[in-house]
């Protein structure tokens, strides 16, 4: 190359830059500001834990997570409308990191030993509407009639739509499970009308046959299609369902009999979405992280997916505690807890990874933390598009609330390494942005 | 040091004070007009569309916080350019500080990895930009890119004119040295 005068280099330069500059065709995030009406943003989490895994018991030698327990089904008359309570003036602090504003968080509701051994199979819990910078509680929404608990909650990408799950209340043991209905909840946290804050809808969806259990859920991020995980009884194979909210149709991919369940094994939010609608992540227990395109034909849960991260080996047992795609579909996060041969040989350590993986190529890409396993797992809340920024909890020893190992007793955003606590109630076991 | 609320005092803490809808309408509408081309200025500074749209994000939010301590609306796309550059120094701090950790993030858009980017020579000047020392990637970024004045440059580098030329000649002669050694 010869030398070139510096016009020539300044030419060069400029056209560089303006190369580099065509690559961003589109933004990626709304703005941040909270503006009048709905402003649709690329974030969405979905915060799933089943209530039995969620409440685990603090055994004299340690802590077991309880699995997910297979659940009766049953499609509830409509229920009267919830109660929504509205507290606190609006927030509109502006949250760390870029997260969104708001959020659903459920919480256990009143007090007691909710893990004592004669206490109903699931503690009744509330949906509370916080403000991410300042922990705030905007409104809070009971379970309508005949429920009394809600079990999940799933968030769409726009900031102020979600689905909750909700169960009625039973002891243990049982014969029949609860029944599961699904709600549409539309928040509205900056509306001065605090009634107005929170809106509970029923949705038409049939969980079927009996005994069927729901373990796990996720909103598309345009708030039309709602993926649900069931875990039927046992010797009858598990499904996906994927419903579109609009007409109640419902597509349906099973698994072979006798094959993974999504139930044993993986405890946490086992589906996520990525922005295009039609991927969807999942996990099913002790094999391997796939993705199902949503749109494409097939009923076979299997042969209708691609293989993406086989479950790591070289360790005793590696157990998929959490699986989430980032919306940009690039990157898979996952939480694995992993148990090996203690150093000294005798017993064996337990420690949790929170670890990001190719979407494309299933290669491990980084390990972003390698941890203690505290009374629950690290559950990652909410991840930006591309998987940068990350809301988590469980990452931090946490106090025991009503008998049982709290979940999430701390919850903060980990970006580029560093953690910064955001407020978090300590009743909190599941939260979606 | 976590911070909990329990749901039984929720609203008992000290409250935000809401911010009238005019600054948020405001803000939004500048986010319309002008966020494109700041995560494009962005870009070049940080080296991928993610982290250029946390910079941006930072900076409206910024711009968001203290509206009512604007005095010239005509100096708030300054104000953002230089919370733009102060958000990208920010995260090669982070990045730098990043040791335990892998810090994960996209691969800059001129490099072969993102296969973003079109032409060899084009990657190759601004892989050769990203040597720099940052001072003179920013007076490059901010002259060739925005195609800004010495002295528009000097504003929101908060630096003198002086400083800028001086600056600017030095970063066009290491980037033709780099582009001389690998040839």
């Amino acid at each position: 190359m010869t030398d070139h005068r510096p016009g020539d280099l300044e030419d060069r330069v400029r056209d560089a830059y303006q190369s580099a500059a065509r690559t961003v065709q589109t933004l990626r995030r709304a703005s941040p500001v909270l503006a009048a009406g709905p402003v649709p943003r690329p974030r969405r989490v979905t915060g799933f834990v089943p209530i039995a895994a969620a409440m685990a018991v603090i055994a004299a030698v340690g802590v077991s997570v309880a699995l997910p327990r297979l659940l009766a089904s049953g499609q509830p008359q409509p229920s009267p409308p919830a109660a929504v309570h509205a507290s606190a003036t609006p927030s509109y602090a502006a949250a760390p990191g870029s997260v969104p504003p708001y959020y659903v968080a459920l919480n256990l509701a009143g007090n007691g030993n909710y893990c004592r051994a004669n206490a109903p199979y699931s503690p009744a819990t509330d949906a509370v509407v916080r403000a991410t910078a300042t922990g705030a509680a905007l409104a809070t929404i009971t379970p309508p009639r005949p429920y009394g608990t809600f079990i999940g909650v799933t968030a769409a990408a726009d900031d102020q739509t979600f689905v909750l799950a909700a169960q009625a209340l039973a002891s243990p043991p049982l014969t029949q499970a609860p029944p599961t209905g699904f709600f549409l909840l539309r928040i509205d946290p900056a509306n001065p009308a605090p009634s107005a804050r929170a809106q509970l809808t029923p949705l038409p969806i049939k969980v079927q046959p009996q005994g069927t259990g729901v373990t796990g859920l996720a909103l598309s991020p345009d708030g039309t299609k709602l993926a649900i995980a069931e875990v039927y009884p046992i010797a009858a194979p598990p499904a996906l369902h994927v419903v579109t909210l609009a007409t109640g149709a419902q597509l349906v991919w099973a698994a072979t009999t006798g094959g993974p369940t999504f139930g044993p094994g993986t405890t946490g939010e086992p589906l996520s979405w990525a922005a295009d609608e039609r991927t969807l992540a999942f996990v099913l227990a002790g094999t391997s992280v796939r993705l199902l395109d949503a749109d494409a034909a097939g009923s076979n849960l299997m042969a209708s997916s691609r293989l993406v991260v086989s479950t790591p080996s070289g360790y005793l047992y590696p157990s998929w505690q959490q699986v989430m795609i980032t919306l940009d579909g690039q990157t898979i996060i996952a939480v694995i807890e992993i148990a090996a041969e203690a150093k000294n040989g005798h017993g064996t350590t337990v420690r949790q990874e929170l670890v990001t993986y190719s979407a494309r190529t299933g290669r491990l890409l980084h390990v972003l933390n390698r941890i203690p396993v505290y009374g629950n797992s690290e559950r990652v809340l909410w991840a930006s598009p591309s998987g940068q920024v990350l809301t988590v909890s469980g990452t931090q020893p946490g106090a025991t609330v009503g008998g049982c190992v709290n979940v999430g007793a701390t919850a903060g955003v980990l970006r580029d390494g560093h953690f910064t606590p955001i407020p978090w109630s300590d009743r909190t076991f599941a939260a979606a942005w | 040091m976590s911070m909990t609320v329990p749901a039984d005092r929720a609203g008992t803490g000290p409250q935000p004070v809401a911010v009238p809808d005019a600054a948020r309408e405001a803000v939004d509408d500048l986010f319309r007009l002008h966020a494109l081309g700041l995560v494009r200025l962005a870009l070049m500074l940080v080296g991928d569309q993610a982290t250029a749209e946390d910079v941006v994000q930072e900076a409206f939010l910024g711009l968001y916080r203290a509206w009512d301590r604007v005095r010239d609306p005509d100096a708030v796309l300054g104000y953002l350019r230089t919370a733009v550059v102060n958000g990208a120094r920010s995260v090669h701090r982070s990045r730098g500080r990043a040791r335990l950790l892998r810090v994960p993030h996209d691969p800059p858009v001129w490099s072969a990895e993102a296969a973003a980017m079109d032409g060899e020579d084009r990657r190759a000047v601004l892989a050769a930009i990203a040597t720099l020392p940052r001072r003179q990637r920013e007076v490059l970024a901010l002259k060739y890119y925005l195609d800004l004045s010495e002295r528009d440059v000097a504003a929101i580098l908060r630096v003198s004119r002086g400083t800028v030329a001086a600056t600017g000649a030095r970063a066009l002669a290491a980037v033709a040295r780099q582009l001389r050694e690998d040839q």
